[in-house]
């Protein structure tokens, strides 16, 4: 039987729509969902997606992809593969599994909301599709992380870490929420699909699949370089949505991808910075972080954005920079902070880690070279207490991540510098002044108070670390800690001297 | 209220936010209107020195909102308030 | 490589083949395959294509385009899927090709 071809039909279906006779349009997409702004209504006829699929297409596919990515989970279930992969790597897998599968159960609503609201039949059509994908990859990410429950109670924070009030959950509850329920859909459209999915979500799904593999994990490799074959589809509604914007309202269309590309920049610093370039053994790094975050991100966006009529964001400078720096700060704090995570983050400061680290980022021992020492002296004399924290550290009232971000200064000091502000006679401090001027131009759309103001409010009691950790939900069976130590045992025979201030701030 | 019959001399609790040398972090440090500056300097690099930063044999300064501060002064003193920022560096 | 596009495979016992299809469908165009394990990235200056037709030289006669899809992890450039073929290329270059042909995509 010869059936007709797609484009031979599918618009018949796709575009059918609705001539309202008891309501008018604002009934049905009202502005603080659908978010039309300047655009005129009419302009969304034009809208039209660039990677087209029919229903019977998209059953066909995503059978053959779940079929597959379960054939290699339940081969490799009678493997002893899980047993043989480091600490360092499972680490990487909890933080995904953690800091990930709910997102995705966020994302489901998301694509819900542009599948009701979206203003034309087919975005909502596209978007509908989106919304089973991502139940797809909520789905699959919660089942293949509670397989190992059983091994590794860490591996329950799976499901559990949204729901808790750890620092990393309100973090990300934070970000995703006004990427994918607070805003409109044209928003949306922007924030998640453009922004977020045809640029950041490659990073931890397809590039870290390159050290997944390399690390000997078939599986985790399997699973996510399959969820981003969905992204890579329905992430497109976001071209022709912001096409459309861009004609009419193009300093709203740069505001929304600014501003969630420098949120997706933060957490992914945060999350994916350290699993590639410290939770992965050395050798069995594809590349570092910048160099995937330069082959996936920084001429790729750039590109992208430019080819629709945009400008380079305002804080390129800022986040350039950042790219030498984020994510190292992020890892000490992590590592320093271990108990306040649920994974078990290797230090990974071995000379052989810090020769690849020098190599790759060429201040590493210059700004983080001393702490990591002082760190290592504490951990070989047997006083592992100096390794753990007594305090919070500073949380960015807008990123929530700790402010832990040096810069070089003019006189040639590397320095964490004060980025504040004050609101209403209150103090709010940041991490950068990329969170700081994204907090000032949103003050009265946000409402997300850090930890810092939570505990500061009594709102954490008893106002101690054991006070701390049970607000965040950590039990001693998976609070975080270093898996060994055994990364300092090389550096025992270290003479510990302490190091000549100089003139410009180098230590010798 | 309660704030209008508080003793003057009651210390209060000002909980800052402090950055020490070359720490990689800024944290949150308790300390009181009572606390003199060289108290405040003590009290941050608690949570640094030996920790992160190597300990030096040089005394310590604070700097708060671009002044450098006095030793001898009292956070109420100094006009160190809640929230605020407070720098530490090695004097040398 | 200047405006480089094209898509990214994630790993499969197929993705050779596939880019074997994708080389005769480019004739005469200068194309960078990049393997990194777990993905490989195929890239070209402004335009590629990859055609049901080398599609089902290279990998039977009963490949279907859409199970390019299962492969088909990322890209670069834009995107345009028919039953027939898949294009990817830059918005300047997709403009002025729809000015030419009237919008046919």
């Amino acid at each position: 039987m010869t059936l007709l071809k797609r484009e031979e039909w599918q618009h018949l279906v796709r575009d059918v729509d609705w001539t309202y006779s008891y309501v008018d349009d604002e009934a049905v997409y009202p502005e603080w969902l659908s978010g039309t702004g300047k655009v005129p209504r009419a302009a969304w006829r034009t809208w039209e997606e660039d990677y087209k699929v029919s229903y019977p297409e998209y059953v066909s596919t995503q059978r053959e992809k779940e079929t597959a990515a379960y054939a290699v989970k339940a081969a490799l279930q009678r493997s002893n593969a899980f047993d043989e992969l480091s600490e360092g790597w499972k680490s990487s897998t909890k933080m995904h599994y953690g800091g990930v599968a709910l997102v995705e159960f966020e994302a489901v609503l998301g694509e819900l909301k542009m599948a009701r609201f979206g203003l034309n039949p087919a975005w909502r059509n596209m978007a509908a599709f989106g919304a089973l994908d991502e139940i797809r990859h909520a789905q699959i990410t919660m089942f293949f992380g509670h397989e190992f429950v059983g091994r590794d109670p860490q591996y329950d924070w799976t499901q559990k870490m949204f729901h808790t009030n750890d620092w990393v959950a309100i973090s990300l509850r934070s970000l995703f929420d006004s990427m994918m329920v607070t805003n409109n859909v044209v928003d949306l459209a922007i924030q998640l699909p453009l922004t977020f999915e045809t640029g950041f979500t490659n990073l931890q799904f397809v590039a870290l699949s390159a050290d997944a593999l390399e690390s000997g994990d078939v599986n985790f490799a399997n699973m996510i370089s399959s969820i981003q074959t969905d992204e890579a589809r329905h992430a497109q509604q976001g071209g022709p949505t912001l096409e459309i914007l861009v004609e009419h309202d193009p300093v709203r269309a740069q505001w929304v991808i600014d501003k969630a590309f420098w949120g997706s920049a933060r957490a992914f610093a945060a999350l994916t910075g350290p699993a590639m370039d410290y939770y992965t053994p050395v050798e069995h790094r594809k590349q570092s972080y910048r160099e995937f975050m330069e082959e996936w991100i920084i001429d790729q966006f750039i590109r992208t954005i430019e080819d629709y009529g945009l400008r380079r964001p305002w804080f390129w400078d800022e986040f350039m920079k950042g790219l030498d720096t984020w994510h190292h700060a992020l890892h000490m704090g992590l590592w320093f902070w271990r108990p306040t995570i649920w994974w078990r983050p290797t230090a990974a400061v071995t000379k052989a880690d810090r020769e690849w680290l020098q190599e790759k980022y060429p201040n590493w021992e210059a700004v983080y070279g001393d702490k990591w020492d002082v760190i290592i002296d504490a951990v070989n004399a047997g006083n592992v207490e100096a390794t753990l924290p007594e305090t919070l550290p500073w949380l960015c009232s807008l990123c929530h991540l700790p402010c832990c971000n040096a810069t070089l200064g003019r006189d040639g000091r590397w320095r964490v510098r004060d980025h504040s502000l004050t609101h209403n006679g209150v103090t709010y401090h940041f991490c950068t002044n990329g969170c700081r001027q994204i907090w000032w131009k949103d003050k009265d759309t946000l409402n997300s108070p850090t930890v810092i103001d939570r505990f500061l409010a009594g709102e954490i009691q008893p106002m101690d670390v054991g006070g701390i950790l049970n607000y965040m939900g950590l039990t001693p069976d998976v609070m975080g800690d270093d898996p060994d130590y055994a990364w300092a045992a090389e550096y025992r025979d270290r003479v510990t001297t302490t190091p000549l201030q100089v003139a410009g701030g180098a230590q010798a | 209220m309660s704030e209008s019959v508080t003793d003057a001399a009651e210390p209060q609790l000002v909980p800052v936010n402090a950055i020490f040398h070359t720490d990689f972090v800024q944290i949150l440090v308790p300390v009181t209107t009572a606390d003199t500056i060289a108290e405040v300097a003590e009290k941050v690099a608690y949570h640094v020195e030996g920790r992160r930063v190597h300990k030096q044999d040089a005394p310590k300064v604070v700097f708060h909102g671009g002044r450098r501060l006095d030793p001898r002064l009292t956070v109420a003193d100094a006009g160190i308030g809640p929230l605020d920022h407070v720098r530490v560096e090695y004097d040398v | 490589m200047n405006n480089a596009v094209g898509p990214v495979f994630r790993m499969g016992d197929e993705v050779e083949l596939v880019v074997a299809a994708i080389e005769d469908d480019n004739p005469d165009t200068e194309i960078e395959v990049t393997d990194r394990g777990a993905y490989v990235r195929v890239e070209a200056p402004d335009r590629l294509r990859v055609t049901q037709e080398s599609l089902r030289r290279h990998l039977g006669p009963t490949f279907e385009i859409r199970q390019l899809q299962t492969m088909l992890s990322a890209f670069s450039g834009r995107i345009s899927t028919t039953s027939e073929e898949i294009v990817w290329e830059w918005g300047a270059g997709r403009r002025e090709r729809l000015a030419r042909t009237g919008g046919e995509a």
